[in-house]
């Protein structure tokens, strides 16, 4: 127990630090320097890396393992790749296939007066006096039902659809693809598609009238003549061997825009998703490249004014066709209704955004953005809350957030936000290392608003932007000294002062390094930079 | 700032700071490099030492280190912690490398047998700046050292010879804080009982 003490003492002298003559030092620090010079960075690494079997293994079993899910996964998304490819309808394939025979996507008008029957094997459905009804039949058509007009569908196998028109006006949408067939069936002819878009009309009285949009029809009449019907051509019933032309851009043509301008009042949108798979996106997507791409001609026969405005940009804000919308907005003119629509939109707007569909949300804005029948201040507020949807929700980068700026002030060129965005633009540009634009902008900045609170922050950054990127030390020195003048006792003046003694002193006037040395050392004795200073004056002496 | 030590006078070189001398080193002055090296020679061929028990070891590791030193200076940025932890950090990692390095080699040539710990051989080259006490204690620490796990030698070389607090032993090694200050009291402990052990069997001799 006594030799405690001693132990500790042991203990303490026993990790003393093991003293090594300075020279031998130099001898090892010039050996190493010298060594280091001849031996490359990589000898070193090869000189590392040993070959060890057993990771060797390893790595291969799980490189081949990747390479065999990476193969797998490929092998997936290329056949689901394909199945799009070959039918954007897909979404709703099995649903008819398994179920029924076909879907109702929309109806329009009063509901009440469709009625569906089943008859044996055939289905009918027929729509009233004032309804109109979108179906999917099959796995590839859709089908607008007119007013007054009834039908039967039988599939009897899944290649051949067939819809049998009683009467009314039939048009038909079928996307090209596969190799099943849909024929139209009237009493006075069957008319069988071959990738195609037309319209049937038929009429106790005056017979049937085919016109064909898109693609080629083939039309089998009664006496059994077989007759090829083309593109913007159209085959009447009475004169069964006559084609004639006719003008395109009647309403039949576009299914999808003709539902949504129909005149019928109290429409009823229930899904249109429906005809979609919601599941898959991409199916989605193409659906809307495609409803969107369709412009709308017809606009023009609707009669805005007695149409309730609000209501059918709610159904278009539902169906989310807002390049439709966009028309809509721009030709309304009575500043009530606006101000209603923008309400409207904005809602939308924070809607799609607490529902996390962000893309929607700057959608809807970009509508009250652009549209100069819109207040200013309304537009700018919207602008911000589009600004702030990119910058915080969909990760815009620097560039986009940069054209985001610019586009601001090209399009509010007097707003009293101007400098907030204009320092937002050099703040971006210095982001993203466009050195020589933002010293640009913060020069603009510094003459544009001089009475900014961010102007001396800016003038500061500028002085030290051009000596850090730039290494222009005159420039620089010349800025400091300016910043000096025109914000005495300043937020960054010990800063400045600091530069302007080094810039100086590099410069060779150290007699003005030393002027503002001293005026440094009076003000800011105890400064961050005062030790660093007095050690300069050892340089300046030497 | 880099132009500003640019203009230093050379005679200032002992006034540098380890990161002045390193931004120094990197825009080309290798006299910066033998002046790092010159201060941290020491610390790092101790270091070494204390963990193979062997100059010979010990100055090979140091030269390696500092090679290493040389190649990736570049990629190091200057930060707020001084550069001699960024230099333990590099001497622990490299002791260690060596020390699996050495241990497969001698397990390769005697199965069964690992041990390669060597006679000291240079130490007439340390005797002479000691006196005896200081030396004798320091044989005994040494001896104690080769008893103890490699992690638990390096935790002590750590603290005493590098002298550094648990925070930055922590921030080399890696691993919580709480678990450093553990791991020094259990090697102290170790070390306490082994040196008395090993005392008392000389004081029988």
């Amino acid at each position: 127990m006594n030799n405690k003490p001693e132990i500790k003492k042991i203990l303490q002298k026993g990790f003393t630090r093991l003293e090594i003559n300075q020279q031998m030092v130099v001898e090892a620090a010039n050996e190493i320097l010298g060594y280091a010079k001849t031996v490359k960075k990589k000898d070193l690494r090869i000189y590392k890396i040993q070959f060890r079997p057993n990771r060797f293994y390893a790595m291969a079993a799980s490189i081949i393992l990747c390479l065999i899910s990476i193969l797998w996964i490929s092998t997936l998304i290329g056949k689901a790749d394909k199945n799009d490819k070959e039918n954007i309808y897909a979404g709703h394939i099995d649903k008819c296939n398994k179920s029924e025979k076909f879907v109702i996507l929309s109806v329009a008008g009063d509901s009440s007066l469709i009625s569906k029957k089943n008859r044996d094997t055939q289905e009918e459905i027929s729509t009233g006096k004032e309804s109109q009804l979108l179906l999917a039949i099959g796995s590839r058509t859709r089908t607008i039902l007119y007013e007054n007009t009834s039908i039967n569908i039988s599939n009897s196998d899944s290649e051949k659809t067939s819809i049998i028109l009683n009467n009314g006006l039939l048009s038909v949408d079928i996307a090209s693809g596969k190799k099943d067939t849909v024929s139209v069936i009237t009493s006075y002819g069957n008319f069988t598609h071959i990738g195609t878009r037309f319209s049937v009309y038929v009429d106790s009285h005056n017979g049937a009238v085919l016109k064909v949009y898109d693609g080629i029809v083939k039309v089998e009449d009664k006496s059994g003549t077989e007759i090829i019907v083309k593109k913007n051509h159209m085959w009447h019933s009475e004169n069964s061997k006559d084609i004639l032309n006719f003008q395109p851009g009647t309403e039949e043509y576009q299914i999808d825009n003709v539902f949504l301008n129909n005149k019928i009042n109290n429409r009823l949108i229930w899904n249109q998703g429906n005809y979609i798979d919601n599941n898959s996106k991409k199916k989605a997507k193409v659906l809307k490249e495609k409803s969107v791409s369709k412009k709308c001609n017809n606009y023009s026969g609707c009669n805005l004014e007695n149409v309730k405005i609000e209501k059918t940009i709610s159904d278009l804000l539902a169906a989310t066709n807002y390049e439709y919308l966009k028309e809509i907005v721009r030709k309304i003119e009575n500043p009530e209704i606006i101000n209603s629509v923008y309400r409207l939109l904005k809602d939308e707007a924070k809607r799609k955004c607490d529902i996390f569909r962000y893309n929607e949300a700057a959608e809807i804005m970009k509508i009250i953005i652009y549209n100069y029948r819109f207040r200013e201040s309304q537009r700018e507020d919207t602008w911000m809350q589009y600004y702030l949807l990119h910058k915080k929700y969909l990760n815009a980068s620097a560039e986009k957030k940069l054209e985001l700026t610019q586009e601001f002030i090209n399009l509010f060129p007097v707003s009293n936000i101007g400098d907030d965005m204009a320092s937002e633009t050099i703040h971006l540009q210095l982001m993203s290392r466009n050195y020589s634009e933002a010293v640009n902008s913060m020069k603009t900045f510094i003459r544009k608003y001089q009475k900014s609170s961010k102007c001396e922050y800016f003038s500061y950054l500028l002085a030290s932007t051009i000596r850090e990127q730039f290494k222009n030390h005159k420039e620089a020195l010349k800025l400091y000294q300016d910043y000096v003048l025109s914000y005495p006792y300043g937020r960054y003046e010990e800063d400045a002062f600091y530069w302007i003694i080094q810039l100086s002193f590099f410069e060779g006037d150290k007699r003005m390094s030393l002027k503002y040395k001293d005026i440094y050392m009076e003000r800011y004795s105890k400064g961050k930079w005062s030790k660093e200073l007095e050690s300069l004056k050892l340089v300046s002496s030497d | 700032m880099q132009t500003v030590l640019d203009k230093k006078p050379r005679k200032i070189l002992n006034e540098y700071d380890d990161w002045d001398l390193v931004r120094s080193f990197c825009n080309g002055d290798n006299e910066c490099y033998t002046e790092l090296v010159r201060r941290h020679y020491e610390l790092v061929v101790n270091m070494s030492y204390r963990f193979f028990l062997d100059m010979q070891i010990a100055r090979d590791n140091a030269q390696e280190v500092f090679l290493k030193v040389f190649h990736e200076i570049g990629n190091i940025k200057p930060g707020k912690q001084p550069f001699v932890h960024w230099l333990c950090r590099v001497t622990s990692n490299n002791c260690r490398s060596i020390y699996r390095k050495r241990n497969s080699e001698i397990r390769s040539i005697e199965r069964g047998k690992v041990d390669f710990w060597h006679e000291e051989k240079c130490n007439n080259w340390l005797e002479s700046n000691l006196d005896n006490e200081t030396d004798e204690s320091i044989r005994l620490v040494n001896e104690a050292l080769k008893k103890i796990c490699k992690d638990d030698r390096m935790i002590l070389i750590l603290t005493y010879i590098a002298e550094l607090k648990t925070r930055e032993i922590a921030k080399i090694e890696g691993i919580p804080e709480y678990t450093v200050r553990r791991k020094i009291k259990r090697a102290e402990k170790k070390l306490h009982k082994l040196v008395t052990q090993i005392a008392l069997e000389k004081c029988r001799e």
